[in-house]
């Protein structure tokens, strides 16, 4: 007996780690696999009951792109430790005085550099006066949530009518293609990933989110950085607002409103730790946009009313942020 | 008690684990461990960082379970369900880190899940019980200069970790683990617990006693087990107690060459390339002078509060002094940024809070510090670079993993300050402050980085060695500088004849 249970106690090294580092593998892969299983249901269930698939890819593709851009962006800020609750104001404001610029000018290209720039620009704001003030950034995007809403307002009721701002249908029309759409995520995406994964800053903003004063005895300058980490989301915010204005010509208050909550789910369902640090990944945004979208178009073949779709989502972030929660606790003791 | 019933209760096995087991994913910490602690013991666990001391009793009193295995305490089944009830049931830890919550009051922290005691009506808590009864605990373990009513932040180390002690003790446990704790202690600290660890054995009570230090637990324990790679090696008697055989236990070899620096020539460049001028902060710099030359190995010692890891941070920028300047080479030094680019490296006491992204792979923690070497056109960093950077410097710290990929909170305390020491020596640090750089590190390593650090002298870089281990500085440094209250006591140069009494006149 005594013998035996010697037996099981001893254990092989080498089959543990080749075990730990299976699970590792399969655990990082999760995300694209719920995003595949999500789609799948989608293209089995949207044929079986006779929708028009072509259609609705479609529409996910849009719902997807715009998400995506905004949560593409917000994961540099994630990655750096810091947190932006007013990324969809900043959105609407920039849309509007995007759509503005190119009903005055009927100039497309305008119109898409003053939405990246208003965007880049509060953005920016928000670090800024964060480091000024010396407040956590989070603090300080919760009051520019509030700033930037009235900003809208003001907009919408000064400058247009019945409180909307329209953008003529012509001008925007050539470009409300689902290519565009692609082309237009495919380049963000692919230039944020350089800038991740290629350049010094995105190792550098991962080790500031994951301890900022190792970061600072490291030489690493966590203001400046934090600053650049806000201006690069400001360009996807920007970008998210040209597409969201060739998209719905006529903005209002309303637009675009849901975006910041999709984008925090979006990057949960795309594995991202909402901690940010080393385990950040910057294509969780692009796969947990998709699986959303492809979550909302299942969800809507059996049932109408977003208020559902909200309901089953939010009850999928928690689920999801618990299960992240558990695989991160510390598991080995500190020797 | 008759002294022959004394003596019977003396033998009497208090603590028994069969075939202990415990992973974390793919590291083995335990593999069929064995262990029994009589009565009136005082029990030592060595071994290198990460041989599994601190698993075994951690998982005696609590803390976490094992995989597989059985315990017995005083005869019967053990299975604790956390380390509050270990502690109700008799079996007390003071663990390796921080163990208490900064924001609260020490006497909060001591009946931190015991307010009960001191509940007023079912919503209050009578205050004034729970700081009496909480002063009296720190009273009666030697410890009363601390305040019950402080909040326990604004301690220094040495005092919230007796206020753990305290905590502990308290509860009148019948085992106390001391688990790698006189580390962080001075003297007064160290000789509190020592008193503890005696009452304890004189009242037929059990300690298992953790450290690296071999002096420390040959002298203060009867048994002395030693582990290594999650394994009992051997368990000595205190009459088979030999250092020489006890490393050779626990490393697997005997232990080759030098321990500190064979040579008494403590000669040194005539190159100041560090300077303090008149630095002055708080309590902790009182106008402190300091020069460090090149190809020399500086030693700063002093008890804990004294000042000298304040001006550690001083010296790399990272601390901005009210009144004086720190110098580099003759230009003004003002952040850590400016002192990376002149070459400086800093090794900070506090290894998992500030030398290291511990969430972060090995790869990421060593790669940090060396972006600029590795970048191809100031900005682009190739993962192939990477890789080979990150490959060299870890094979030459011989840090001891399966994947440079592995998150750091994986290593053992060794390996983790291998870890610090690579992503410093990869990015050819030519001046390096090392805040007590072998605190909590196994015998094996200490000579690695002692033997490194003279190499580095040889080099003709530049070494300021902070610490609060005498024998350590006496033995490395060319020049010993003692701090006092912030205030620089004397300097000695290095010398063969010189003594720890020598030193300590001047420190305490």
């Amino acid at each position: 007996m005594a013998a035996q249970i010697k037996k099981e106690a001893v254990l092989d090294e080498t089959a543990l780690r080749k075990k730990a580092i299976i699970k590792q593998r399969i655990i990082s892969i999760i995300p694209l696999i719920a995003c595949l299983i999500l789609a799948a249901l989608y293209l089995i269930f949207a044929s079986i009951k006779g929708y028009s698939i072509s259609i609705g890819l479609q529409t996910i593709i849009s719902d997807a792109t715009l998400v995506a851009l905004v949560a593409t962006g917000a994961t540099f800020i994630f990655t750096s430790g810091s947190f932006d609750l007013s990324l969809g104001s900043n959105m609407l404001v920039s849309a509007l005085l995007g759509g503005l610029v190119g009903s005055a000018t009927n100039s497309l290209v305008l119109m898409l550099l003053t939405s990246i720039g208003v965007a880049v620009l509060l953005s920016v704001l928000n670090s800024t006066l964060a480091s000024v003030f010396n407040l956590p950034v989070f603090i300080m995007t919760i009051v520019m949530m509030s700033v930037y809403g009235a900003v809208a307002t003001l907009i919408l009721t000064t400058l247009g009518k019945n409180a909307q701002i329209s953008v003529p249908m012509a001008l925007v029309e050539p470009l409300n293609t689902t290519w565009f759409r692609v082309i237009l995520i495919v380049g963000y995406e692919l230039l944020c990933l350089f800038l991740f994964y290629i350049l010094k800053l995105g190792r550098q903003q991962k080790f500031l989110g994951g301890n900022p004063f190792c970061a600072y005895l490291s030489g690493i300058k966590s203001k400046r950085l934090t600053i650049i980490s806000f201006a690069l989301a400001g360009i996807g915010i920007g970008l998210a607002a040209f597409s969201m204005t060739v998209q719905t010509p006529t903005l209002s208050a309303s637009s675009g409103s849901s975006v910041g909550m999709n984008m925090l789910i979006a990057l949960v369902f795309g594995g991202m730790t909402m901690s940010g640090g080393p385990k950040s990944k910057m294509y969780a945004a692009l796969l947990g946009a998709f699986s959303m979208s492809f979550l909302d178009a299942f969800m809507n073949i059996f049932v109408s009313g977003s208020w559902y779709l909200q309901i089953v989502k939010g009850v999928l972030f928690i689920i999801v942020v618990f299960l992240i929660n558990m695989g991160n606790k510390v598991k080995l003791l500190e020797r | 008690m008759d002294s022959g019933l004394q003596e019977r209760v003396r033998g009497e096995v208090i603590m028994q684990i069969n075939h202990m087991r415990k992973t974390f994913g793919p590291t083995i910490a335990l593999n069929d461990v064995d262990l029994t602690v009589k009565r009136g013991e005082i029990r030592g666990l060595i071994g290198e960082n990460g041989s599994g001391k601190s698993t075994i009793t951690s998982i005696f009193s609590g803390m976490q379970g094992c995989d597989y295995g059985e315990m017995f305490y005083k005869g019967e089944p053990w299975n604790p369900k956390s380390m509050k009830w270990a502690s109700d049931h008799g079996v007390g830890m003071i663990v390796q880190e921080s163990g208490t919550v900064p924001g609260i009051t020490v006497a909060e922290n001591m009946f931190l899940c015991d307010t009960d005691r001191f509940a007023k009506g079912k919503l209050f808590v009578n205050n004034a019980a729970l700081m009496k009864a909480a002063q009296a605990a720190l009273d009666d373990i030697g410890a009363g200069h601390i305040k019950a009513n402080r909040i326990t932040g604004t301690l220094d180390m040495m005092d919230r970790k007796l206020v753990e002690v305290a905590k502990v003790w308290m509860k009148n446990p019948e085992i106390i683990v001391v688990d790698e704790t006189t580390t962080s202690l001075s003297q007064i600290g160290r000789d509190i617990i020592y008193g503890l660890m005696t009452r304890m054995k004189e009242s037929n009570r059990s300690v298992v006693f953790i450290s690296h230090d071999l002096d420390e637990i040959m002298e203060k324990c009867d048994t002395l087990t030693v582990l290594r790679d999650g394994k009992i090696i051997r368990t000595f008697e205190k009459e088979e107690f030999d250092p020489d055989a006890i490393r050779t236990s626990m490393i697997g070899r005997e232990l080759q060459g030098d321990y500190y620096r064979s040579d008494w020539d403590g000669s040194y460049g005539e190159k100041v390339v560090l300077e303090l001028k008149d630095v002055s902060l708080r309590d902790q710099a009182r106008n402190v002078n300091i020069q460090a030359h090149e190809g020399e190995i500086l030693g700063i010692g002093g008890l804990s509060g004294c000042g000298m890891h304040t001006i550690g941070k001083i010296m790399y920028g990272a601390v901005k002094p009210e009144k004086g300047k720190v110098f580099v080479r003759g230009k003004e030094l003002k952040n850590p940024t400016q002192a990376m680019k002149n070459h400086i490296g800093y090794v900070a006491k506090d290894r998992d809070i500030e030398s290291l992204c511990t969430h972060a792979s090995i790869t990421d923690n060593i790669a940090i510090g060396g972006l600029d070497k590795i970048a191809v056109g100031r900005h682009f960093i190739l993962r192939k670079n990477e890789k080979k950077y990150v490959k060299k410097h870890s094979e030459f710290m011989k840090v001891k993993c399966f994947s440079t990929s592995q998150p750091v909170s994986e290593l053992s305390g060794g390996n983790k300050q291998k870890v610090v020491f690579a992503k410093w020596i990869g990015r050819d640090s030519e001046i390096l402050i090392l805040d007590c750089p072998t605190r909590g590190i196994d015998i094996g390593v200490k000579q690695t980085m002692y033997q490194l650090m003279y190499a580095m002298k040889r080099e003709g870089k530049t070494i300021i060695m902070i610490s609060e281990e005498m024998t350590e500085l006496m033995g490395m440094a060319d020049r010993l500088i003692i701090m006092k209250d912030g205030t620089v006591t004397k300097e000695f140069p290095r010398s063969q004849d010189l003594s720890d009494a020598e030193i300590i006149k001047y420190m305490v």
